[in-house]
């Protein structure tokens, strides 16, 4: 038999081309690498200009890397092409169906009155016939609802306070069960939980709703945040959560916290709080600029490094926590990670290109408006009406989803094509908020680079890579779990 | 006593009478179900009246029952001597040589059938345990035709859960391939198609979506991958270009529906890539129905390329674990082939699977006092003391 063998060296490739990636500074002296199909390293300054000048970059093992992270190649095949190609559409296949988020505001009346309060309420006193969706309004939506193309659709129950509508909500669902055929659709409620009867409570469990609530932490900083007309927001809200898990119906629940100024100096209170109720993650989300809380702003709100340091100290505190055996998560940070660790799309609106506003979510005002966003239809509360798509029972689907108000929506909706963004390493794992730059800035473009949006994301993003990157093994292990899984 | 079916594969016979040509046809054992394509196996000492009229294609005779003269001698048919421990299952299909050499194609007790169609291939894998053959293309034709009538020989009752299709490279049958995927899933729609190919040829994507078609949604296919670049890949199967063609492949198997099973060979060249392998497939080729992470057999190149591809399993056993690890979190089904328990880390023992064929399994002296022998892998027959798979086979006490 006289078979040669060649060595190693014979299939060895030095020349290489550039595929497709953004580089941006995360450090002094070094920079972070990233490609639209998520995949993510980091050089120093000297492998940077290596690399861009295809030069060899040095150790074998990173040049390895590059190639396999599809950040340079020996040969640009047709075959190479068509594999990233299917990569990308991974990554982007959540606009595979259109909006599949349908907010329904059924009511704008509400029982508690929050100092940041978003929705513009009134009290629950005021006329039903003025201020809760009509039948008329509530039957052509949930058609229209229906009538969109994602065989997966969630159906999302809003206010002011979903539950003092109840008899609507079970009109809807019934309309959803009598005329639906073969979609999967989820029904979600949104409540304070302050005032829930145990017949409404069975009936959301029957009905296997997941219920979204409101915690900000500790009693004190509830109750003072936000005010219950019948007594202690954080006391009706605690017996609703024990009678839940009497009923074994926790694991449906899940709550938002939102950050004031009084938050701030309570990390720990709050994460405590979140861990002793029995919740297994927290959203650390920042005060948003609409409704009353912009009226209030010297009151509750801070600033964006304000707001970043507590977000730190929040992080730092739940991998503590996770080290003691604790299993418990950020989803911010939860989010950053799958997006640098798997090749899967995220179904998060609030931080994706193409936005979530209107591409991601419908939302039916309870006066037959349809806007892209909650936060739009705050907008339109409070005096402006910039993003309104369109009404219920005079406009066509046509005109509503192909009207002015997508077309504006899809021009600045997409990081790629945004200044600053298109050029920026981070945005693969960032999003294109136009309604919220809008409000900001009076721009559905803004400033990428210097807006709140980008100073807030950017400065997260950043914080969870270099999180990943100085991590040991241990927090390298909950840092997986949170991305992976 | 009678010995079981001791699962051979092959044999070679003691004595042929009267035998000149290649033989080829089913077992039987019940003289009543003799007929002219019918090779009659007997293996017990009670008296055999062949039926009128019928004259078997052969006869194979067991050594404990050479005084059967009128057998021995019936100057019928063909007669073969095997050895005792020869023992045929009726349904068995088998091929005899002119000389003597006897290959079981088909074994009804077995549940590792595998038909092997060529044994030339596209690659030269350095460590490759069956080194090919080089090709001819006149072979593939009468391949087809031997593995068309084991197909059709195979009795309804005898009908395998699963059966294997592997080479040297199936796809080098080409169109040929895709008829012996068609007629295994006409005839068995239920028994799951294993074909073993290093996907090159997949690259071509109408050839992808015909075969698919053939299996009719019940195939999988074992495709290697050595590593996340070419230039360790394309090195260890000799061949530039192939993980281009493989990766191609791989793709297409995803756009047709065929389930895949990644196979990689743990040796030398590859097990210092074997973390970046499995963040690279985790990340890449998520869509791969298992990983199989597979101990070197050492054999064929394997002792040829001995210092170049030999790695005592106990020296990666780390790797390996950190690599099972990975898989997992991204919760990608993963097997360890090949590899006893006692080089194993414990923590990535859940995932050995006992894989080494029923025909080509053995265990040490050692392992007889070893609690976990039956859970584990074993060894392969092929290990010698020479080429041996490790030096830290180490038995578990009770």
């Amino acid at each position: 038999m006289s078979i040669r063998f060649e060595g190693e060296s014979t299939f060895r490739s030095t020349d290489y081309e550039l595929l497709p990636f953004r580089f941006s500074p995360l450090d002094e002296g070094c920079y972070f690498l990233s490609t639209d199909y998520g995949e993510w390293t980091v050089l120093d300054k000297q492998q940077l200009h290596h690399l861009v000048r295809k030069e060899h970059v040095g150790d074998t093992a990173l040049y390895f890397e590059l190639k396999a992270k599809h950040f340079i190649s020996s040969e640009v095949s047709e075959s190479k092409i068509n594999f990233l190609a299917s990569k990308l559409k991974t990554k982007k296949s959540f606009i595979d169906f259109f909006s599949q988020l349908h907010i329904f505001v059924l009511t704008v009346r509400c029982n508690t009155s929050c100092i940041y309060c978003q929705a513009s309420r009134k009290s629950c006193q005021s006329d039903p016939r003025r201020f809760d969706m009509s039948d008329e309004v509530l039957d052509k939506s949930i058609d229209l609802f229906l009538s969109m193309p994602s065989p997966m659709l969630t159906l999302e129950f809003q206010g002011g306070e979903s539950t003092l509508t109840m008899p609507l909500i079970k009109r809807a669902v019934q309309r959803v069960k009598e005329k639906q055929k073969n979609k999967d659709i989820q029904f979600v409620i949104c409540t304070n939980l302050c005032d829930l009867s145990e017949e409404d409570m069975d009936y959301l469990i029957a009905n296997d709703f997941s219920i979204s609530t409101s915690l900000d932490g500790p009693q004190l900083l509830h109750n003072t945040n936000r005010k219950y007309s019948q007594g202690g927001a954080y006391e009706s809200l605690i017996k609703s959560l024990d009678k839940l898990k009497e009923k074994s119906a926790f694991d449906k629940v899940s709550a938002l916290m939102t950050t004031t100024r009084t938050s701030l100096s309570q990390a720990k209170e709050i994460i405590d709080e979140y861990v002793q109720q029995g919740f297994r993650s927290i959203f650390i989300r920042e005060l948003n600029p609409y409704g009353f809380a912009q009226k209030y702003f010297h009151k509750v709100g801070y600033s964006t490094e304000e707001f970043l340091r507590f977000y730190a100290q929040c992080l730092d505190y739940i991998i503590e926590l996770n080290h003691q055996g604790i299993i418990f998560r950020e989803s911010y940070a939860a989010l950053i990670l799958k997006k640098m660790m798997t090749p899967w799309a995220t179904g998060f609106v609030d931080l994706q290109s193409p936005c979530g506003s209107g591409f991601g979510v419908t939302l039916y005002n309870y006066d037959g408006y349809i806007y892209p966003s909650d936060e739009s239809r705050m907008m339109a509360e409070t005096g402006d009406d910039y993003f309104r798509m369109g009404h219920i029972l005079s406009d066509s689907r046509e005109d509503i989803f192909f009207g002015n108000v997508m077309q504006k929506l899809a021009s600045a909706g997409v990081n790629d094509s945004l200044m600053v963004c298109s050029d920026c390493a981070f945005a693969p794992y960032c999003g294109a908020e136009p309604v919220r730059r809008y409000q900001v800035t009076g721009s559905i473009y803004g400033h990428p680079g210097k807006d709140d949006f980008c100073v807030k994301n950017k400065s997260i993003i950043k914080l969870v890579i270099k999180k990943w990157l100085t991590a040991n093994t241990a927090t390298r292990k909950i840092l997986e779990t949170w991305g992976a899984q | 006593m009678k010995p079981g079916d001791s699962l051979f594969l092959s044999a070679q016979a003691l004595q042929c009478i009267n035998h000149h040509h290649s033989l080829f046809g089913k077992i039987v054992v019940d003289p009543e179900q003799l007929s002219d394509d019918t090779i009659l196996f007997v293996d017990e000492a009670r008296a055999i009246n062949l039926p009128d009229g019928i004259v078997p294609h052969g006869i194979i005779l067991s050594q404990r029952v050479l005084h059967l003269k009128e057998l021995l001698e019936c100057n019928v048919c063909p007669v073969i001597t095997v050895k005792e421990d020869c023992v045929f299952t009726a349904g068995d299909i088998v091929s005899i040589s002119p000389k003597g050499r006897i290959q079981r194609e088909f074994r009804v007790a077995s549940q590792n059938n595998a038909l092997l169609v060529t044994e030339t291939c596209n690659n030269l894998c350095i460590m490759c345990p069956q080194p090919p053959k080089p090709e001819d293309k006149s072979t593939y034709v009468q391949a087809e035709a031997k593995i068309q009538r084991i197909i059709s020989l195979i009795d309804e009752r005898d009908i395998p859960l699963s059966l294997c299709i592997t080479g040297g490279e199936p796809t080098m049958l080409r169109e040929g391939l895709i008829r012996l995927v068609g007629g295994i899933a006409e005839k068995m729609p239920e028994t799951l198609i294993h074909l073993l190919s290093n996907g090159r040829y997949l690259y071509y994507e109408n050839y992808t979506a015909r075969l698919a078609a053939a299996a009719k949604g019940n195939m999988l296919i074992g495709i290697p991958l050595f590593a996340h670049v070419s230039d360790i890949h394309d090195y260890v199967v000799q061949s530039k270009g192939a993980f281009e063609q493989t990766m191609a492949g791989l793709l297409n198997c995803y756009k047709y529906g065929i389930p895949v099973e990644l196979r990689v060979v743990l040796n030398k060249a590859t097990v210092p890539h074997l973390l970046a392998l499995s963040q690279f497939i985790a990340k890449n080729l998520f869509f791969v129905k298992h990983v199989a992470l597979m101990g070197m057999e050492n054999m064929g190149f394997a002792k040829l390329n001995r210092a170049e591809v030999f790695i005592d399993p106990w020296d990666y056993r780390d790797v390996l674990s950190a690599a099972v690890r990975t898989l997992k979190l991204y919760d990608i089904d993963t097997r360890i082939f090949n590899l006893p328990l006692c080089i194993v880390n414990s923590d990535a023992h859940e995932f050995c699977a006992q894989s080494i064929s029923d025909f080509k399994r053995i265990y040490y002296d050692a392992c007889r006092e070893c609690v976990k022998q039956e859970v584990c892998c074993g060894f392969f027959s092929s290990s010698t003391d020479k080429y041996y798979l490790t030096q830290h086979a180490t038995p578990y006490l009770a």
